[in-house]
């Protein structure tokens, strides 16, 4: 039962990914930095928990010696010491398996709290392009899920496995100590519960797998009907639906029954060698006792050890995929430390005529190598000064607005911040300058004034600050809601409609009071009732601000100093409102759609 | 529609009486494993006594064989019975779980107080597998019986005062264990829910990483994080110290059972009443007897358990209005509409929308404006009628075939761009160009490379709020003729891809294949697109007219300017 098994029926990791799952080593180091400072609480409670195994098998010891005694002299005084021992030891037993969990706690707890601590900050700070290539969905499971199975496997599997393993480690030598050939005969069940597992952990890992798989599209198909059921209704499209999740839910009911099928089989296999090792120590102990080479009693004491083996070795081995699984993860997480960080670039020293504001000079980028998404685009937008980037869908519009925020990293020409690269600026620094909206907000659980204050360093924000930002995007509706500013927003307490949520983000720019606004689409919720309010509020945010906007509702673009029309990854006009109307090019013909 | 259960009590019923047969098998073979495992220890002890005390190798031979009889009666008792009621267990769950599919989506399904999708989900997934597990634990309750009766059997056999005496101390144990533990491990719930809490933390902030990289929240975010994080760390600490004296508790107790049983014995021994060896089986018996005792006090609890379970099925499944609607109309797709609505002064306003047209509906008045939304949103009676019939007295599984009346809200599957339009039955590589068109799909196809066969992922997530708007206009659209009411179907759309919608519909439109059309938008586009605006002004008064006419109006002008 070495833990090279687990090393080896682990499955590849998925290709593709742009998050790597780290390696064994790798993934023991990470636990390891939070183990290593807390060495001698570790070797206590390694100590501590031998002890409880050592107290635990005194009983069976005492037994054997009893039936000696009894069928012996029969003294009163020796039965009358070994059931005092025996009180002893369940004394002992009882109180370090006590002191074993809460050492082992303190060390594993904190070492895993740090774990998942760090995976989230890294997480946030990845280098740039990361998440766009893996997926916020990927990231989301590995530092929520990956990191709560850890910890649940930390808290919960391992003090068994450990309370288990150390009872196992010494019941061998103890088989040893009563004869050698009763510790050879112990030993069969090494081979034997060896091949049970060899049978059963290739199986179980994919069929485990399949069942996770067919749960979650049973769940995500469930999900989708009732978020859509309206719609499947006036389609009339709600019994095919009905049929399609019943056969989901058939087929995972099949998987459960095949999985169970396969644990029984499992069972009746450890089963067969408990009877086998049961049968050799008996078999042994005869032919020792016949011959006059161990007595009666310490057979008597192997196979009470061997009989109280049954039900922590079936423990250990059924944890062993439970176990192998906290593994993956634990790798998963461990995958995201080991994933390079957005780290300043050297910065460039003094150009000729550094020029002041925001700007990108012959930007092109691909995502993926082949499609290109902008062509050589240059943008500049001054202190001051609001530019408006319109076009249709696909013109390249949102990620030239990533650029210009730092938050893609300039692959093909440069992005400059007055006159320097923005990618050698540290963090803090930019987002002090330049932030950016887009449509897509989070409301965070936690308080409003958490939401509002979230961007900037804290303390530095006033309570009469935020009152004066609400009041100047016109946000009194938060005055209004249950608890004011210390109401709790999130999925499970109050919620704000897509509406206000923005409405929020746009406050929140203005508590942060940076040089340059990138509002993307970032008014897109106003229905045709409410489109003045957001409307004004991003007007109130990009006053005296450099600005550049996307709005696909033109009444929010016209208003701007300079508006760029951009299509196919390139800008086709450039100029002030009337100038392009006037010029009755592409943008003059957007006005004239809008306008209708 | 399906059978109704009064309560969680008559549903668990109907779960144990549809499995009879494999409760019934699955009972008796796990009798076989639970008197095997209690008949392990005293076989184990006899052989020490019998064979190995009396070196005679013949008994060796015997006991081994009665020992290995005893393994494969609880082994194939397990594999077979613990099958046979899983399988039970796993059907009725299937059962259950389609039960509640069927009644949410049927039409008819009208909840009292708006439930969560996730709750509903937790009661077809959860529950049901909460609730079913009445038959494991009917099974293993009933068939401890078997093993506790052998246990008892032996013990007083083997010596009836040392039986007596385990037999009252060792549920008295049990009982005093069982008292202990919410006593001792309360901080456990605590610990899963802050360890819960936490991992919730961190998909919150992870999902909100957009907009901190936006705004450079980062720093505070990781506080947050970092804060949740370590009351999760305390709170497993002082747990896993709670469940160190749970374990040290239980190793007390149940040694001190074995502690008795051994002294009892060697006095039984010493006075000449039992034999040595049966120590061992006694001791292996009385320690064994907690689990089938367990077994039999467990099915009380779960059962409490597994009823909590069913009374909140049943809830579900009885939240729904029965729909009355019996007519079925013959489709006509030039029917006429009518929509009621009510103003301030409880007076009536008719909204008669003309057959076979293209109209768009707008409205200065927010009440009536929310009338309107609700009247096309939830069906109520009084509300809404085609060609003078009731729409809610239409048979529900019918009224699709006569009348479309398309939700807001943009709502996609995970499935192709194409069985999000015609159906995920649907295999369909090529569409008219006119849907396509008047839905502004066709710019959408230009992007993805692979068409109609594009993947829409989880619900339309990788697609934007605009481009999951051209799809279900797309799929309201499509079917052929037959009358239409769309809810503010562009929204979403940016002004060109919409004045080409508004153009493509009226194209649409010329190729037969539509029929009476309702919008309610205030699009500049459409309303220009339409035969005819049917405008609710303020005081709740009435025009119908073309858009051109109407824009000369002051009030209307107001409305739909942008």
């Amino acid at each position: 039962m070495s833990p090279t098994v687990t090393a080896t029926s682990v499955p590849a990791p998925e290709p593709g990914n742009a998050l790597p799952t780290a390696s064994s080593t790798q993934a023991w180091a990470a636990l390891r930095r939070g183990l290593k400072a807390r060495r001698g609480t570790l070797l206590l409670a390694m100590l501590a928990a031998l002890g409880a195994s050592a107290c635990a098998m005194v009983a069976p010891f005492a037994i054997g010696w009893l039936v000696d005694t009894l069928l012996g002299d029969a003294n009163i005084s020796t039965i009358y010491l070994l059931l005092g021992l025996m009180a002893l030891a369940l004394l002992a037993g009882a109180g370090l398996t006590w002191l074993s969990r809460w050492l082992f706690a303190k060390v594993a707890e904190p070492a895993v709290g740090q774990l998942r601590e760090d995976a989230v900050d890294h997480a946030l700070h990845l280098e740039s392009g990361i998440l766009e290539r893996a997926g916020s969905g990927e990231l989301v499971s590995r530092v929520s899920d990956d990191s709560r199975l850890v910890s649940a496997a930390v808290a919960g599997l391992l003090p068994t496995f450990l309370s288990a393993a150390t009872l196992l480690v010494l019941s061998v030598p103890g088989l040893f100590t009563l004869h050698w050939a009763l510790g050879l005969a112990g030993l069969v069940a090494i081979p034997l519960y060896w091949l049970s597992l060899r049978w059963y952990l290739p199986r179980s890992a994919p069929l485990y797998q399949r069942e996770r798989e067919i749960l979650s599209r049973r769940t995500s198909l469930f999900l989708d009907a009732i978020n859509g059921r309206h719609m499947l209704q006036a389609q009339g499209w709600e019994q095919q639906e009905i049929g399609r999740i019943n056969q989901a839910s058939d087929d995972s009911r099949q998987t459960a029954d095949t999985v169970f099928r396969m644990l029984t089989r499992f069972f009746a296999r450890n089963n067969r060698a408990e009877f086998v090792t049961m049968a050799a120590l008996l078999a042994t102990g005869f032919f020792l006792v016949s011959g006059g080479y161990a007595s009666v009693g310490a057979v008597t004491t192997a196979a009470l050890l061997f009989h109280r083996l049954f039900d922590p070795i079936s423990e250990v081995v059924t944890l062993f995929d439970m176990i192998q699984e906290a593994a993956i993860a634990l790798r998963r997480v461990a995958g995201v430390l080991t994933s390079p960080l957005r780290a300043p670039l050297p910065g460039k020293e003094h150009q000729t005529q550094p020029e002041p504001g925001l700007s990108m000079h012959g930007i092109s980028h691909s995502f993926d190598g082949k499609t290109t998404v902008l062509d050589r685009v240059d943008i500049s937008v001054a202190r001051g000064e609001v530019l408006a980037l319109v076009g249709a869908t696909g013109a390249g519009k949102t990620t030239a607005a990533r650029l210009l925020a730092g938050i893609l990293p300039a692959g093909h020409g440069e992005v400059l911040l007055d006159g320097q690269p923005l990618d050698s600026l540290e963090l803090p620094i930019l987002r002090r300058q330049v932030v950016l909206a887009s449509q897509h907000t989070h409301i965070f659980a936690g308080t409003v004034r958490e939401n509002l204050t979230l961007g900037a360093a804290s303390g530095r924000i006033t309570e009469a600050d935020i009152m004066v930002a609400i009041d100047h995007c016109q946000a009194e509706w938060i005055h209004s809601l249950p608890e004011g500013l210390a109401t709790v927003l999130g999925s499970d307490a109050h919620q704000l409609n897509p509406h206000q949520a923005q409405h929020l983000a746009l406050v929140r720019i203005q508590l942060l009071d940076p040089d340059f606004v990138v509002l993307d689409e970032a008014t897109a919720e106003s229905g045709s009732s409410n489109s003045k309010v957001l409307d004004a509020a991003a007007a109130a945010v990009i006053e005296e601000r450099g600005a550049l906007v996307i709005a696909h509702r033109l009444s929010q673009t016209r208003l701007a100093d300079r508006i760029m029309v951009m299509e196919h990854g390139r800008v086709i006009e450039s100029g002030t409102h009337d100038e392009l109307v006037a010029a009755n090019g592409r943008y003059a013909q957007l006005w004239e759609a809008w306008e209708g | 529609m399906s059978s109704t259960y009064l309560n969680g009590r008559s549903l668990l019923g109907s779960v144990l009486r549809a499995e009879r047969k494999s409760i019934i098998f699955a009972v008796l073979l796990l009798s076989c494993w639970s008197a095997g495992e209690a008949l392990v220890p005293a076989v184990i002890g006899a052989t020490i006594d019998e064979a190995i005390g009396s070196r005679e190798l013949p008994l060796l031979l015997l006991w081994i064989a009665i020992l290995g009889a005893c393994f494969a009666m609880l082994s194939f008792g397990y594999l077979f019975g613990s099958r046979f009621g899983n399988q039970a267990m796993n059907r009725q769950t299937h059962r259950l779980r389609g039960l509640i599919t069927g009644r949410v989506l049927d039409p008819g399904y009208r909840p009292e107080r708006q439930r969560m999708p996730g709750e509903i989900s937790t009661i077809a997934t959860v529950d049901t597998d909460v609730a079913s597990m009445v038959i494991r634990q009917a099974c293993l309750g009933i068939s401890s019986v078997l093993g506790l009766l052998v246990c008892a059997g032996y013990l007083l056999w083997a010596n009836w005062l040392v039986g007596v005496a385990v037999l009252v101390i060792a549920p008295l144990a049990m009982f005093t264990l069982r008292w202990l533990t919410p006593r001792l491990s309360r901080t456990t719930h605590q610990m899963q829910a802050d360890i819960a809490a936490s991992g919730a933390a961190a998909a919150d902030i992870m999902s909100g990483v957009e907009v901190l990289r936006g705004i450079g929240g980062q720093a505070t975010a990781t506080g947050w994080y970092t804060a949740r994080s370590r009351k999760a760390t305390q709170a497993a600490i002082d747990s896993a110290s709670a469940s160190g004296r749970m374990d040290a508790a239980q190793v007390v107790i149940s040694s001190s059972v074995l502690l008795v049983a051994t002294a009892l014995s060697a006095q039984q021994v010493l006075a000449g009443n039992m034999s040595v060896g049966s120590i061992v089986g006694v001791l292996g018996v009385a320690a064994f007897l907690a689990t089938p005792l367990g077994m039999a006090v467990n099915f009380v609890q779960a059962y409490t358990r597994s009823q909590a379970a069913a009374e909140r099925i049943t809830d579900l499944l009885a939240e729904s209005l029965p729909h009355t609607g019996t007519m079925q109309l013959q489709p006509r797709s030039d029917a006429a509409l009518l929509l009621t609505l009510e103003n301030g002064q409880g007076e009536r306003i008719s909204l008669p929308v003309s057959p076979g047209r293209f109209s768009v509906l707008v409205c200065a008045d927010p009440a009536l404006q929310g009338q309107v939304r609700d009247a096309i949103s939830t069906l109520v009676p009084g509300r809404l009628f085609l060609d003078g019939t009731d729409v809610t007295d239409i048979q529900r599984e019918h009224l699709p075939q006569v009348l479309r009346v398309v939700p807001h809200e943009a709502v996609l599957f995970s499935g192709s761009i194409a069985q999000n339009i015609f159906g995920q039955d649907t295999e369909a590589t090529t569409a008219s160009r006119e849907l396509m068109a008047a839905s502004g799909v066709d710019q959408l196809l230009e992007i993805f490379e692979d068409g109609l066969a594009h993947r829409v992922e989880g619900a339309g997530t990788n697609l934007s709020g605009g481009q999951r708007q051209r799809v279900a206009l797309a799929r309201a659209l499509a079917g052929g003729p037959l009358p239409r009411i769309l809810n503010d179907p562009t929204n979403a759309v940016d002004s060109v891809t919409e004045a080409q919608i508004a153009a493509g519909i009226r194209e649409l439109r010329a190729t037969g294949e539509q029929g009476t059309l309702l919008v309610v938008s205030t699009s500049p586009n459409l309303l220009h697109a339409a035969d005819e605006v049917i405008f609710i002004d303020a005081h709740g008064s009435v025009r119908t007219s073309t858009h051109q006419t109407l824009a000369a109006q002051h009030d209307y002008e107001q409305v739909v300017s942008r």
